[in-house]
């Protein structure tokens, strides 16, 4: 993976804005650590290149230059770049994204405020077997199949 | 040069479907049966269903598309000129490692689409031919589901009842009965109860434990391991480079590589081929020879060409009651609707198709828009409210549409790219026909009409799901002239005597719905006619 350290912190930078926070919900880079971060885009080279474009659009980005760098910007011109790169770069950006939202809802917090539960015997997942009852008005069709 | 081996009677090349399905046929027969597999064991505790990171997993090392996961055990399938990326696992098993298990059968008419449309051609088996064997597959693979089905001929009694429905299923099966559309339990090879050591399983909490993977039927355990009581011998991580005739054009053996790079000839009485419809034209391609010098079994110059995979669209509903879990029970194998199954001379189009019912996925899966058009809820200060306007709130249809049979969608091999065993990587080339693009649209305003009668506020549609390549078909064609196809009609190639191949390749049409239980009903019936002589 040829993403540095302090390519991560800038992607960081940029985590709250893809998910933040609201009333029940903590924002991404609350959630999502570097070790995990790391952990996922060392496993595999599938996000190597996306990443690296994004990365490498940030740093040219003009108002990210003009200000000193991505870590200086502030919110609304990290928001407006995010959109740019949206829109300019859609598959590379769809890597940062898959990056994220999958950490982030792959963590038991987020699964309990979200109400995931996928215990087999919780209450909230039990499910009724099969009653043929429901096969009354189907099963009065004719018979409909080709004979050939 | 290889190592050469002593004879044996039979080598089936590959474990999948087809391949575990013949051997266990075979197996026990008195002749010395040995199974090739490029792939290793699965081992189930490596199943990771039941991790919170099963999400992450699942879109990596796990994923459908041997391209991403780039195990030891894949190739690497040159895809970019094809409109659909072909998926499939490789290890003993193959792709029934990964499959959905939802496994409905082909129609009698599926079989005669020249004699009722006009295009294609029909195939020189009848769905009769195969009935027998598509039972005894049910009873071995394990079928939950329940007889009775208006758009069927009956079948024998399934073994087990159907999976439950759920109450957004039941809420589909009566939005049909109101518009008086067909609708039936789906077929399916995961167990709704325990069934020959296999625990049932309803999908309670959604995402199977270790202990629940087997409930969905894979080769590996159902057939392979079986036949190795009856004395079937397995040589896994054992990848076929191709396949050897004499100055004849006598089959003589195949050479394989195993893990260490160590080349072998295995002489051999009899090969079968169970590759899948990539594998097999693959390996075909590659055993070029005087006699055969457009790859084997090539004479017609149609291995490897009308590659067909069920292009699929989906339409997914969104719905505002918070009284059904649509996480809660299987993610595909709930309900089939065939009430656009035949050619109708009112549609702009051939054929027709199926939808399948899925349900709503996990939260990673639900906020990247799989089974919901690939549309990811959007990022910034909406995302959670849209993410609970999504998550466990949707359902949809899978469309398969029949994919008719051209020629220029194709595998082809690349002989300066080549995999680590040095065989040369599968080039495929696919585009989507406009009969195709003209029946899913169809499909997708009925599916439309449908959700809303269910109930749905949005529905989401996507024309081509490109991420949809699971069957692959038609690469070597069943026929009886050896000018237009490859095998005959017992799925032995019409230009080497005993060697034979038995995956999706040899589908002479696609029907309009999932193959794998008409791909093991056609292994099966190989085994039994090599078996009669
Ligand atoms: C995600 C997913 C979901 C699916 N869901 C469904 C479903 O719900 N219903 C349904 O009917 N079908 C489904 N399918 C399709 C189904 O899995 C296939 O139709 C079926 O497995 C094909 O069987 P096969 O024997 O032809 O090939 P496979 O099962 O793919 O097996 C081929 C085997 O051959 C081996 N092999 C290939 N080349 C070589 C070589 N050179 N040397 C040695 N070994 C080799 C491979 O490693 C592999 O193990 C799904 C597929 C996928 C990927």
């Amino acid at each position: 993976m040829s993403i540095s350290k302090l390519d991560i912190n800038i992607l960081y930078e940029f985590f709250d804005l893809i998910i933040p926070s609201n009333e029940k919900m903590p924002p991404a880079s609350e959630i999502i650590t570097e070790e995990e971060f790391l952990k996922l885009i060392s496993t595999t080279d599938k996000y190597d290149e996306g990443l690296s474009n994004v990365v490498s659009f940030i740093r040219k980005e003009p108002t990210a230059r003009v200000m000193g760098g991505p870590m200086v910007v502030n919110e609304k011109q990290r928001a407006d770049i995010l959109i740019l790169m949206e829109s300019i770069i859609p598959d590379d950006f769809s890597t940062l994204i898959e990056t994220v939202y999958l950490l982030y809802y792959s963590k038991s917090e987020i699964h309990e405020k979200i109400n995931w539960d996928t215990r087999e015997d919780s209450e909230e997942n039990k499910i009724d077997s099969f009653d043929p009852a429901i096969l009354k008005n189907i099963s009065k069709k004719t018979p409909f199949w080709k004979k050939v | 040069m290889p190592k050469n081996l002593p004879f044996v009677d039979i080598i089936i090349v590959g474990s999948g479907a087809s391949g575990g399905a013949c051997a266990w046929k075979l197996s026990g027969s008195g002749a010395k049966v040995v199974l090739l597999e490029q792939g290793n064991w699965f081992d189930q505790n490596d199943y990771p269903g039941d991790s919170n990171d099963w999400e992450i997993v699942s879109k990596n090392s796990f994923s459908f598309n041997p391209n991403i996961r780039k195990l030891d055990s894949d190739y690497k399938i040159l895809d970019e000129n094809s409109d659909i990326h072909p998926l499939m696992y490789n290890a003993v098993g193959g792709s029934t490692h990964h499959w959905t298990a939802h496994t409905p059968r082909f129609h009698p008419s599926d079989f005669r689409v020249k004699t009722l449309d006009g295009v294609a051609d029909d195939w020189p088996i009848s769905y009769w031919d195969l009935e027998e064997y598509y039972d005894l597959n049910d009873v071995m693979m394990g079928c939950s589901g329940i007889n009775g089905d208006p758009a069927n001929p009956p079948r024998s009694p399934r073994p087990m009842p159907p999976l439950p429905l759920g109450k957004d299923g039941e809420r589909i099966a009566q939005a049909a009965d109101r518009l008086g559309w067909h609708w039936w339990p789906s077929d399916s090879y995961q167990a709704s109860e325990n069934y020959k050591g296999r625990i049932g399983w309803n999908n309670q909490g959604t995402f199977a434990s270790k202990n629940k993977w087997k409930s969905i039927a894979s080769t590996d355990h159902t057939y392979i391991t079986p036949a190795i009581e009856n004395g079937l011998e397995v040589r896994t991580n054992c990848a076929v480079q191709n396949i050897s005739v004499d100055n004849n054009g006598n089959l003589t053996g195949v050479i394989y590589v195993d893990s260490k790079g160590t080349h072998y000839f295995q002489e051999v009485g009899k090969v079968i081929l169970a590759c899948n419809g990539i594998g097999t034209p693959r390996i075909l391609l590659n055993s070029k020879s005087k006699k055969f010098p457009n790859g084997l079994a090539n004479s017609s110059g149609l291995v490897g060409k009308n590659l067909m995979y069920h292009p699929y669209a989906s339409a997914t509903g969104l719905f505002n009651e918070n009284d059904i879990n649509y996480t809660l029970g299987p993610l595909a194998n709930i309900i089939i609707v065939q009430e656009f199954y035949e050619t109708d001379p009112k549609r702009d189009f051939l054929r027709g198709y199926s939808f399948q019912m899925n349900r709503s996925h996990g939260p990673a899966h639900t906020a990247l828009g799989s089974g919901s058009g690939g549309v990811s809820i959007p990022w910034g200060k909406d995302h959670h409210d849209e993410f609970s306007k999504r998550f466990k709130k949707y359902l949809g249809f899978a469309i398969i549409s029949e994919d008719l049979p051209e020629l220029h969608n194709r595998v082809e091999i690349d002989e300066n790219l080549k995999d680590k065993n040095g065989i040369p990587l599968p080039k495929v080339f696919y585009k989507t026909s406009e009969n195709t693009k003209k029946l899913l649209n169809h499909g997708l305003k009925s599916a439309e009409k449908l959700l809303k009668e269910a109930g749905s506020y949005d529905v989401i549609k996507q024309p081509l799901i490109e991420t949809a390549g699971w069957h692959l078909m038609g690469t070597a064609k069943m026929g009886i002239d050896p000018n237009t196809s490859v095998v005959d009609s017992e799925c032995q190639t019409h230009d080497v005597e005993n060697l034979y191949i038995i995956d999706g390749s040899v589908f002479t049409t696609s029907a309009a719905v999932n193959p794998t239980p008409t791909i093991q009903a056609i292994a099966l019936r190989t085994a039994d006619k090599i078996l009669k002589g």
